[in-house]
């Protein structure tokens, strides 16, 4: 009996994302000029870019791979201001868009080769390259680093 | 002047190894600590810790939120509401778990089971949240009380970390500070350290401004003695150019500094022919190092003045080095005046030495000259005497004849010095009996002493033996001189002679008086020529004052000493003494050894003087030789040309072709290039017979020459020859020489007359009567006679005979004098 409800609690853990991914909206970007919605393949559309780093909150090396966010921000035509991001805890940060460059911080949907689940932080997180620049391994950047993405807000 | 600057010891301790150690350990520490802060820092800076506190605060505000979705739900509905906050909460504490941020978390005991509780129960939900929405409704009470029941434990588990983590800040607080307060103790040791560094390079800024001070002191009194000399300071450098001039030198060179300074110095003052040397010179002690001249003291040499004046300088040239370069220091006089001076000087020497010499040149030739017209008075005041002059002229002439004499003896005593002066004749070396010359020469003096009333007595303490090695001729002639003396100035007295064997081969002669004394400050002068003590003395005397001078230099060339002392009241003593080590009598004495009977040379012999030839001639003739003879320079080479010889004879003083001549031109012909030639000459002086050597003669006989040295010489440089004079038994050298000129039937009846007459005389003068004219002129004659036979002792008592005043003659001194005389001349007839 033990044994099947594990088994049972194993597939369900392994379906439920896919389930609530499948059913919509992953991002909201509300900028001044209106709201845009993204759903989970409207961002694999999007170019990709996957790198390695180790980060404060997980064990060893993880491989990430999302929307660099200066692709978005370039598909979204934002030059300048700050983007207020908020996730599903209701943490809020904001990013100034200058942090929006090559090389820099991606929102990542793929963790490890997996897209992320909401206990495993996802399904989207935004990422610095931790390890390739000491500068992104500042309290201001980790505080940036919000994980269980939901929206992001462009202010001026 | 040199400084050294040194280091006082105890500074030199303090900057040495010890504290260079401290230094880098100093040093080494604050560079480790500095690296540690860095780290500490830069820990702070790249913040590894995501706000913690922040995350578990919220971990439990998420923890209310599903709580009150879970009240929420099972009063009203709203599983996804439930389902949401239990991802939120669920991902909260999966980070918890895995990051290393927590891993203190995990470590403690109280927190770490809490954790471990509450992942295991959220864990068990899972199903639950991951199942239908049927059962999740179902099992939500449940849940709804397990999750108020955790509140407290994620509170509790809150509460632990916070003070873990204030904990841990404050080790990393202490730690900080405990880096910090060990770099500040660094730094007040660093700063200590500066503080001494910067006082000993305070001591060591005074120090070197002192040193310096000193160096510009010393430098400026260098540069007034350099400025003051009075001699010419040159500075040259390797390359010859000048460095530096002082005022000196400019006054000497006639350059101001300002021209001569980085110019060539051998351009400007070395004359042109010195140049070269000094340019080779220079390059010598640049490649090798060896001076001769720089290092080497003084050196003269010529330099150039401005103006092309050479002019002589002394100079002296030290090497020195200026920095990293040799330069060579010279300092310079210019010595014109002092070598003027010396020139002057030198000239004044000679000039005074040329009027001496000719002085001495013009005695000795005036007396020479004056001997043969003095002859020729003499002579002829003999002849005029015997011409029948009445008694008074008989007076004057007799008055003439002994004026006559004693200037005659003026003239030898004056040749005799210059002779000896000359120093042309060497001590001879014979084998004598010196006890039979001492006592010979007494007893001929016995007339003269009794002639005055004087006691004349003789010791001999001569030793072992009575032989010595010496001069017979010399020490006769000083010894008589002063018993004469002696003799002269006694009168009723006594006079003794003494010869004593010394220590060393020496012997010692005293002859001591009881006349009058000499007094203390004239002993020395009395040996000095020309010297007579007074008037009374010279009248006395009789002298020219020369015997003694002649006596002197008579010991001196035999090596002795001569002196005398004298005693108011008691009389005089002269004493001289004479190294004559003791000899074994030697039967054939100094005769050379005829090499061969048959051997006879031919002989070229040159000579003006007409008697002088034939005599020569004569001699030669007798010895065996065959002789031609020249009677003039150019005849003598002509001989040399006509015909060969063994040796040539040559006179040196010749009219017109003279002998040092003739000989160079029988050299130059090449008539006799092997033949040696004597020179004769009656010049005594040693500088002619250098001069006469230096002609290419082989050596040099003086006139008058006698058979024995003809002889020798002709053994010496031809090796042929013999004597025939040698007679079986010796005679007296004068009687030999009568023998070999007259002829032995001639000469013996000579001697048989000569002792028939002398017999006569003594038989005149037996009576004891004053003798008369007669008696007196025939002592003369017959004194002349035993002159020239050789028998001193009996011409003297004759001489006194002849002059003998009015008074009565003791004839006793004539007796004894004939005595031996006639035992010589009994022997020589009887042969």
């Amino acid at each position: 009996m033990i044994r099947w409800t594990a088994v049972l609690a194993i597939s369900f853990s392994g379906l439920m994302p896919l389930s609530s991914m499948a059913s919509g909206v992953v991002l909201t970007v509300e900028a001044p000029s209106g709201a845009q919605v993204f759903e989970m393949d409207d961002l694999r559309a999007l170019p990709a870019e996957t790198f390695e780093t180790e980060t404060i909150w997980t064990d060893g090396k993880q491989t990430f791979t999302g929307v660099p966010l200066s692709e978005l921000t370039a598909a979204l035509g934002i030059e300048a201001g700050v983007l207020e991001a908020m996730a599903i805890n209701a943490y809020a940060v904001e990013i100034p868009v200058s942090d929006a460059i090559d090389g820099g911080p991606v929102i990542a949907y793929e963790r490890n080769g997996a897209e992320m689940s909401v206990r495993e932080k996802g399904p989207l997180w935004i990422v610095y390259p931790y390890d390739s620049d000491p500068r992104y391994r500042t309290e201001e950047i980790y505080s940036r680093s919000i994980w269980q993405l939901e929206k992001i807000t462009v202010k001026d | 002047m040199k400084l050294t600057p040194q280091d006082p010891p105890g500074l030199r301790r303090w900057l040495g190894a010890p504290g260079a150690l401290l230094l880098v350990l100093l040093v080494a520490a604050a560079v480790f600590l500095g690296r540690e802060l860095l780290q500490q820092l830069d820990s702070l800076s790249s913040a590894e810790s995501d706000n913690v506190q922040w995350n578990l605060s919220q971990a439990e505000v998420e923890h209310l939120k599903l709580e009150a979705a879970v009240t929420q739900a099972v009063q009203s509905g709203g599983l996804g509401e439930v389902r949401r906050r239990f991802d939120v909460f669920y991902s909260r504490m999966a980070t918890m778990n895995e990051s290393r941020l927590y891993a203190g978390l995990k470590t403690d005991p109280e927190a770490g089971a809490l954790l471990a509780a509450v992942t295991g129960r959220m864990n068990g939900y899972i199903p639950l949240i991951d199942g239908p929405d049927e059962l999740l409704q179902d099992a939500l009470p449940d849940i709804a009380e397990g999750l108020s029941l955790q509140g407290g434990e994620v509170r509790r588990m809150a509460l632990v970390w916070i003070r873990h983590d204030a904990r841990a800040s404050e080790d990393r607080r202490r730690e900080l500070s405990l880096i910090l307060i060990r770099l500040g103790w660094v730094v007040v040791f660093l700063v200590g350290m500066l503080g001494a560094g910067t006082l000993v390079l305070w001591f060591l800024y005074r120090r070197g401004r002192r040193l310096s001070l000193a160096t510009a002191e010393a430098a400026a009194r260098m540069e007034a003695m350099v400025a003051s000399s009075l001699d010419a300071i040159l500075v040259v450098d390797t390359q010859g150019r000048v460095q530096g001039f002082n005022g000196a030198a400019e006054s000497i060179f006639g350059y101001t500094e300002k021209e001569v300074l980085g110019q060539p110095m051998a351009e400007l003052i070395m004359p042109e022919h010195l140049r070269e040397a000094h340019k080779a010179g220079m390059k010598r002690f640049l490649a090798t190092g060896e001076a001769r001249v720089a290092g080497k003291g003084r050196v003269q040499l010529e330099a150039l003045h401005k103006s092309g004046r050479v002019f002589p300088v002394e100079l002296s040239i030290t090497p020195a080095r200026s920095g990293k370069d040799m330069v060579l220091v010279s300092f310079l006089r210019d010595i014109t005046d002092r070598l003027e001076a010396e020139a002057e000087l030198k000239r004044a020497r000679d000039d005074a030495l040329a009027v001496e010499k000719a002085k001495a040149n013009l005695l000795t030739v005036m007396s020479h000259e004056m001997r043969t017209p003095l002859n020729g008075v003499l002579g002829s005041i003999g002849l005029l005497r015997d011409s029948g002059v009445t008694p008074a002229q008989q007076r004057y002439l007799e008055a003439m004849r002994v004026s006559g004499d004693l200037l005659l003896s003026h003239v030898n005593d004056v040749l005799e010095l210059s002779r000896l002066e000359a120093g042309a004749e060497d001590a001879a070396r014979e084998v004598f009996d010196l006890r039979a010359l001492v006592t010979g020469l007494a007893d001929s003096q016995l007339a003269s002493a009794a002639g005055r009333g004087n006691q004349l007595d003789v010791h001999c303490a001569l030793g072992a033996s009575d032989f010595v090695t010496g001069d017979p001729k010399q020490v006769q002639r000083v010894l008589l001189n002063l018993i004469g003396n002696a003799l002269k100035f006694t009168c009723d007295g006594a006079v003794s002679v003494a010869a004593t064997r010394q220590e060393g081969g020496l012997v010692e002669f005293t002859v001591a008086d009881t006349g009058a004394a000499i007094p203390e400050e004239d002993l020395e002068r009395i040996f000095e020529d020309f010297i007579t003590l007074d008037a009374s003395y010279a009248r006395q005397s009789e002298g020219t004052g020369l015997g003694l001078a002649i006596s002197k230099r008579m010991v001196k060339s035999m090596g002795g000493e001569i002196g005398a002392q004298s005693e108011e009241g008691e009389g005089s003593l002269f004493w001289f003494t004479l190294p004559l080590p003791m000899a074994e009598p030697e039967v054939t004495a100094g005769r050379p050894e005829p090499r061969s009977d048959d051997g006879h040379a031919r002989i070229l012999m040159v000579e003006d003087n007409d008697i002088n030839r034939l005599l020569l001639e004569t001699m030669l003739h007798k010895q065996g030789h065959a002789v031609t003879a020249a009677p003039g320079g150019a005849e003598g080479v002509e001989a040399a040309a006509a015909g060969a010889c063994d040796l040539i004879l040559m006179d040196i003083s010749m009219p017109q072709v003279d002998g040092i001549e003739a000989l160079r031109r029988i050299r130059k012909r090449g008539l006799a290039p092997a033949t040696p030639a004597v020179a004769l000459t009656a010049h005594a002086a040693a500088e002619d017979h250098a001069r006469i050597l230096e002609a290419g003669f082989a050596e040099v006989l003086t006139k008058p020459v006698s058979q024995q040295d003809l002889a020798a010489v002709i053994a010496r440089q031809t090796g042929s020859g013999h004597l025939h004079l040698a007679p079986p038994t010796p005679l007296p050298p004068s009687l030999a020489e009568v023998f070999n000129c007259l002829g032995v039937q001639r000469a013996q009846a000579h001697l048989s007359k000569f002792s028939h007459d002398l017999k006569c005389l003594r038989s005149d003068v037996q009576g004891g009567e004053a003798p008369g004219e007669a008696l007196r002129q025939e002592a003369h004659r017959l004194a002349g006679s035993a002159a020239i036979l050789g028998f001193e002792d009996l011409r003297t008592c004759l001489a006194s005979l002849e002059h003998a005043g009015d008074g009565p003659w003791d004839p006793s001194g004539l007796d004894a004098a004939w005595d031996e005389v006639q035992t010589v001349i009994e022997q020589t007839l009887a042969r």
